[in-house]
């Protein structure tokens, strides 16, 4: 059988120098931002809205490109490297109807496998493996839309899970869902053993899964430590437009 | 927080023989039911019998109600107002005669034979459709159709239209209630002139489309995250088994039939 891992040629899991990315209506999104992030490191991005955090974590894999580099796992993000790179980083979107764009479960997870060009017997194992780790077995053939939120995000993950990552970048994990589901679905993020780099306001959630945390603000790093101290540091998260816990 | 939208399935679920069919070969079947009924000369009111009979023994053999059948079959009605004028344009026999400002429009039996026959076409053609819809699920028949050739970049299309549907859906459902939240009446008549509402609601139409216009964006970027490279793919589908196929040649030697007889 064909061997579809990536070989890390760094350490570091990912490598962000100098990056600057404006949209193309001006707006600029990220200035001069630099980051390490170690294998099986648990980060959390945290920042007002239109920090820059989504934007960030669009780079990761590529979607979007800025000027800087940017690497993952010694990768450069280059047209001939992003192959490997989407396979290694899974991008969790915030709006699992987004993220959800096929007809059934079954489709929308084996969409990722299908285009790495895996075999159809192990296409079918992934996308039952990845429900399994969701705890949401038996789903394949149900329609996306008629899912809730909660269920819907855990499914969103599943998708990014079939390719068997080594990094997850996920935007806002927890927003808009239920205290239940919220902590179900924190249950999910503390089981899954990849390197995480999470967007969110949730600062309850990044207290309890994230040890480090990045704070962003107008495009800019603001502040990178230990979860424990920046959430200790009231003036610094009220400067930055959060909330101490 | 979401808004229910009554995007209503087309499919009933089931476990009889024709749930169990293939989908393409249901499609196929469907298809060449479609072709019979269109081809059957007018007023061959036999030939038209035989083929209702074969659709009643489908819809028992489906085991879907056949009112359910017959409501949504009733979709056709609408278009036989577009045949009506077959009914005066036909050379015959006349039946009756309709006054119309200076001259009379002359109904004649051949013109009745035809609507008749389009009438019985278009009931029976539809009904074809609501059987193959309501046993097979909607991803079972875009699946069919790439099986049976259609393009698969159309396939794609219709696939992405359906999934959105209800979430486009809830989008203009929010924006209507947010609407009728802030329009109250002050006195019986509502502010606000006919043209000034209308620029209103044709904002809003263009804030949905703008929307769901940069949510595609946002698919977009979802599929790439995931590897898409702007080539479409998808797995092999499994042919169906022998015996079906069988089964389709059957009905449709069975088809021929109808056909010939027809024209004897």
């Amino acid at each position: 059988m064909r061997d579809f891992s990536v070989q890390p040629l760094s350490p570091a899991a990912i490598a962000v120098r100098g990056l600057s990315f404006s949209y193309p209506d001006g707006q600029e999104a990220l200035r001069d931002v630099s980051l390490e992030v170690a294998a099986g490191e648990r980060v959390a991005l945290v920042g007002a809205n239109g920090a820059g955090k989504s934007t960030l974590l669009l780079h990761l894999n590529g979607v979007l490109k800025g000027r800087g580099d940017v690497r993952v796992m010694g990768h450069p993000l280059l047209d001939g490297h992003l192959p490997q790179v989407r396979r290694l980083v899974g991008v969790v979107f915030q709006n699992p109807d987004d993220q959800l764009f096929s007809p059934t479960v079954f489709d929308d997870i084996a969409f990722g496998p299908i285009y790495m060009g895996l075999t159809e017997e192990e296409v079918r194992r992934r996308v039952e493996r990845a429900l399994a780790q969701v705890g949401m077995a038996g789903y394949e053939k149900r329609m996306p839309h008629r899912l809730s939120l909660g269920e819907r995000k855990r499914i969103a993950i599943a998708t990014v899970l079939a390719m068997e990552p080594a990094i997850l970048a996920i935007d806002e994990p927890t927003m808009g869902l239920d205290p239940r589901a919220r902590r179900r679905f924190m249950e999910l993020l503390r089981t899954l053993p990849q390197t995480i780099i999470a967007a969110t306001h949730d600062l309850y959630l990044a207290r309890d899964l994230f040890p480090r945390m990045i704070v962003m603000d107008c495009g800019r790093i603001a502040a990178d430590g230990p979860t424990s101290e920046i959430l200790a540091d009231g003036v610094l998260l009220q400067r930055h437009g959060l909330e101490a816990v | 927080m979401s808004i229910a939208f009554p995007l209503t399935d087309r499919y009933r679920a089931g476990d009889s023989p024709l749930h169990r069919l293939d989908a393409r070969v249901k499609l196929l079947a469907a298809l060449a039911f479609i072709f019979a009924a269109t081809l059957v000369p007018a007023g061959e009111w036999a030939a038209f019998a035989l083929l209702a009979l074969l659709l009643v023994i489908v819809v028992a053999l489906s085991r879907l109600p056949p009112l359910l059948v017959l409501r949504r079959s009733a979709l056709a009605l609408p278009f036989l107002i577009v045949a009506l004028p077959l009914l005066f344009t036909k050379s015959g026999e006349e039946l009756f005669s309709v006054p119309v400002v200076f001259w009379r429009w002359q109904a004649t039996d051949a013109g009745l034979t035809a609507l008749c026959s389009i009438l019985v076409k278009s009931l029976l053609s539809v009904a074809a459709a609501v059987v193959l819809t309501a046993t097979t699920p909607s991803f079972d028949v875009l699946k069919a159709l790439r099986g049976i050739g259609v393009p698969r970049i159309l396939v794609i299309t219709v696939s992405f239209m359906y999934r959105y549907l209800a979430v486009i859906g809830e989008e203009a459902a929010r924006l209507l209630r947010a609407r009728d939240c802030r329009s109250v009446r002050v006195d019986r008549r509502g502010g606000g002139s006919l043209l000034w509402r209308s620029r209103v609601t044709g904002n809003m139409v263009g804030s949905l489309f703008l929307r769901s216009y940069e949510r595609s964006e946002r698919v977009f970027d979802a599929m790439t995250a995931r590897g898409y490279d702007g080539e479409l793919r998808s797995l092999a589908a499994r042919a169906p088994a022998a015996g079906q196929w069988a089964l389709l040649a059957a009905f449709a030697l069975l088809l021929v039939g109808v056909e010939v007889y027809a024209r004897l």
